[in-house]
This record gives structure tokens, sequence and C-alpha cells, in this order.
């Protein structure tokens, strides 16, 4: 009877540790990125991206426990919704959108490749890709622009020019600045850990919002913490809104010649 | 009487081969052709359509002293329409329009993107009150296969105070892809050198041609030479780097 009776205690400790563990708690990111506090035993808050000045953006998030994983929402899971069909759905098309894809050139330095047209309709938030229209499953890194930068990193498993695509972009229909759909985190002593960045939970992570999340660090109280530039969190690789002209042109000579010059935006010929 | 008649026609050859010798130019680092056929007409050759498909532009030219002045056939790519109120749209092809300002005296900055149809009927694109209004110096770039920069300067100034305008495109440059367009470009003549003496002129040869024009060097025979491969699309302005080394990091202090 004794031993049931310290069974259940212990049991009962152990989660009250647990629990003590994140309830109340600050939590900052590795280097300082980032910080999650949890304010109940289902809410907490997250802050990674900030504005400037120097101000952060607070998103509420949900968690629930699943053993030693914690798994974290936000309100709006997911940063946009893509709805197939088969035959052409009715769109109402009373703007336009740029999607443009990059990659990273010679430089290393990534570079916008291409320009594509995508009907936009401003009321419901709604991209149309028409049938055939664009071969997105080929690209693996685009971003959209719409009055400013949008992450758009569809992967191919996620849309197929076969089908007519309607994609809503939920960042437009909220002040929310990240995306988190049951992003499993595991308490670990004093820490919490994501998964590999290779596991597809990472992976889809990134592709939403940008970052990979990093491991997080329980402080006994608040501290100083870093965020990312809002305006940068739009690009896979973190671009800048700030573009500078192409400087090099492509010169053809006779047979196979050709060669790549470089040019002075402001040049300077004075024969005296 | 023979001799008299053979020396005089070698005399002619001579001549004529000389003055082929000095019309004929190449420019710096072997960029571009230019031949000077008679006292007012050239051929420049200084685009590609691609490999072995050089453009061949004619040229009108005139000199007084040291300077020369060329000028193509067709001097402006563009012309304005300003309006007290909003101009007709006709519907066209979305084109993709880019705003850039410059910063320094080397970099650009992309202010703006946005799309207006291009109305196929009229040769133009309207904008009904664009906000923020253009700047003087600012380059609106046209994304499409004739498009390409607009320099907001001399001659198209009123259009910066006008809330309602439209920029019209050459007829002429639709039904032509390729085109050279020099309005009284002046290049010093000096020594056996061609020199471009205005960066202002240059500037404006980037903006409408996409490249500088080169300092030419006057030379006997014919030369390999290269042009600029206008098939590539690239622009100056188009394959944009617009991406930060490092994220931006924003410290919050508590």
């Amino acid at each position: 009877m004794k031993s049931k009776f310290f069974i259940l205690i212990f049991i009962f400790l152990q989660n009250v540790i647990i629990y003590s563990q994140v309830i109340g708690t600050n939590y900052y990111g590795r280097g300082g990125l980032g910080h999650i506090e949890f304010i109940s035993d289902s809410i907490c808050t997250v802050s990674f991206v900030g504005d400037l000045p120097s101000y952060p953006l607070i998103d509420t998030a949900y968690y629930y426990r699943n053993g030693d994983t914690i798994l974290i929402s936000t309100k709006i899971k997911d940063r946009y919704e893509i709805r197939t069909y088969d035959t052409q759905p009715k769109f109402n098309c009373n703007d336009y959108a740029i999607i443009q894809d990059f990659s990273k050139m010679k430089s290393k330095k990534n570079a916008i490749t291409s320009n594509e047209i995508i009907s936009f309709d401003t009321t419901t938030n709604e991209l149309y890709f028409g049938q055939y229209d664009y071969e997105f499953y080929s690209s693996w890194h685009s971003i959209l622009y719409y009055k400013g930068y949008h992450r758009l990193c569809m992967y191919s498993c996620y849309i197929s020019s076969k089908y007519y695509n309607i994609v809503k972009l939920m960042e437009l229909e909220t002040d929310q600045t990240i995306f988190l759909n049951e992003f499993p985190l595991i308490i670990k002593r004093n820490k919490l850990k994501p998964l590999s960045s290779k596991e597809i939970e990472c992976m889809k992570f990134r592709s939403d919002n940008g970052f990979n999340f990093p491991v997080m660090k329980k402080s006994k109280g608040l501290k100083n913490y870093k965020t990312l530039y809002i305006k940068d969190i739009a690009f896979e690789g973190i671009p800048t809104s700030i573009c500078m002209p192409e400087s090099t042109m492509i010169m053809t000579g006779e047979k196979d010649n050709f060669k790549i010059r470089k040019f002075k935006i402001k040049p300077k010929y004075n024969p005296d | 009487m023979k001799k008299i008649i053979w020396v005089f026609i070698l005399l002619i050859f001579n001549q004529l081969g000389s003055l082929q010798g000095q019309s004929l130019y190449y420019g710096a680092n072997r960029f571009g052709r230019l031949e000077l056929i008679n006292d007012s007409i050239g051929i420049l050759c200084i685009n590609s359509v691609g490999q072995g498909f050089n453009i061949d532009d004619t040229i009108f030219y005139r000199q007084s002293n040291d300077t020369m002045w060329l000028s193509t056939k067709i001097k402006e790519k563009y012309s304005i329409v300003t309006s007290d109120s909003a101009i007709p749209v006709l519907n066209g092809k979305p084109v993709i329009i880019r705003r850039y300002k410059k910063v320094s005296d080397t970099k650009y900055m992309i202010t703006q993107q946005f799309i207006l149809p291009y109305d196929t009927l009229n040769k133009q694109i309207v904008f009904n009150d664009l906000q923020p209004p253009l700047e003087y110096g600012e380059i609106l770039f046209f994304d499409f296969w004739y498009g390409g920069k607009f320099l907001i300067n001399e001659p198209y100034h009123p259009i910066i105070n006008s809330n309602f305008f439209a920029i019209k495109f050459n007829v002429a440059l639709a039904s032509r892809n390729y085109i050279l367009i020099l309005n009284e470009f002046p290049l010093k003549i000096k020594s056996n050198k061609l020199i471009p003496i205005s960066n202002e002129a240059q500037q404006w040869c980037w903006i409408y041609n996409n490249h500088y024009f080169p300092v030419m060097k006057k030379a006997k025979k014919e030369k390999h030479f290269y042009t600029l491969a206008r098939y590539t699309r690239d622009m100056g302005l188009q394959r944009i780097n617009c991406f930060r080394d490092e994220p931006l990091i924003i410290k919050i202090s508590r």
C-alpha cells in the first residue's frame, strides 16, 4: 500500500517538475536569437522577428505536451493555403503580383533570375495559377512581390502546373509574423531542442519562415535578445530590399569567342 | 604617256586605301566597329543577337573642328503624353515596371515594382496617379521584349509634375527588335582616336543602349571585334543583386 502511495507521489512530483520546467519561464535562442515565454499551460508568446527601430513583434502561440515533447502552433498555422482544381475555377483577377525566382551566382551571391506575372485577387488575397501557366515545380526558391516581398517557397510536392491552383496568402490576412504548425520541441534539462534540420518539420519551418528554429535555453529572468528584420524573412537565404544593378555585360565575338566585361555606372572619360 | 596614266591610277588606289584606313575604327578592348562611309554617313556595329549575328546600324555624323557628333535615324526611344485628367487605359498584356533611385554615383536602389497593361493599340503605358510621384533622375524599367530603361530627365521631365501621363514607345522599335539610339553623341577627335567627352551623354547611352560608348581607335585593316549580346537581355539593371550577405539582426533591449 505504502509503495503504491509513494509511486503516485513520485509520478505527481515528476509531472509537477516537468510542468514547472516550462510554465512561467522564459527561453532564449542560441546566440540570443528569439524569445519564448510560456504564460499558461497552453499559451505562450514567441518573438523571433522585429521591425525597426528595435521593435520586437510578438505572436501568441498555443502548445501542448506529449511526453517530453512540446508541440507549438500559431493561430494561423501555414503561410499559404493551396487549393487544386481539375477544371478552371472561378477567379476574380483585379491586380497582379510578381513571382521572382532566384539562384546563387558564381560570386556566391543570390540574384533574381526570372520574373513571372501572376493574377491576384486583392479582396481574398489569392493568387491564380492557370494550367501550364507557370512551371512552378521547377522552382525551389521563389519569392512574391506585391507591395513588398513575401515568402513563397513552394516545393514540387505542394503545387503542380498540371492542374489549376489557387494559393491564398495567409500572411496578408493576419499580423502574425511567423507560422508554426505543431512544431515539435524536445524538453531536455533546461533546453528546448528542435528536431534535426533534415526532418520534414524543420524543413517546413525554414520554408515558411526563412530561418532555422534555434535551440532555446531557459533563463531565470528577462534578458536582451535579438530578432530578424521582418523584411528579411521573406526570403530563403536572407536577402535584402536594396538591389544593386548588374555591372557586367556579355559580349560576343567571332566563332566561339565571348567575354564578360564589367562596366562602371558612372564612366569617366576626359580626353584632356 | 602610259607611264603617267599608270602612276595616276596607282595614286588614286593609294588615296582610296588611305581613305579607307582613316575611316575604320574599333572600340577599346575591341568593343564595336565604326566605319565612316562618306562625310556624313557611317556604319556602327556594336550590338548582336547572337554569335555571328552582328547588327549594323547606320549613323549620321557631323564634324566641327575636333569634335564629331553621332546620331541615328531614330533619336528617341520614347515620347510622352501628359494630361490634366485620367488617361483611358485599354486592356493589354501586363508589363512589370520597376522604379530605381540613384543613391550614389555608382549605385541604384529598387524602390517599387508594379504591373500595368501595355496598350498595344496606342503603343503606350498609362500612369494615372502614380504614387509616390516620380523624381528627377529616377529610372523606370519596362520588363518586356522591347522595353528597357527610361530616365526621368530631359526631355521627359514634364511627367514629374503630372498626375496623369503616358509613355509611348516608338512605333519603329516595335517593328525592329534591336536598334541603336544616339542623339548628337559627342566624340572628340584626337590623334587617331574618337573619344567620348560627355559623362551625361555616356549615361544617356547606357540608359537607352545598355552600354557605354567605347573610345574608338583608328585601324588600318579589318580586325576581330566584340559586340554586345542583346539576346541575353542583359540590361544593366535587369539582373539585380538583391540579397543581403548577412541577415539584419535587431537587438531588443529588455
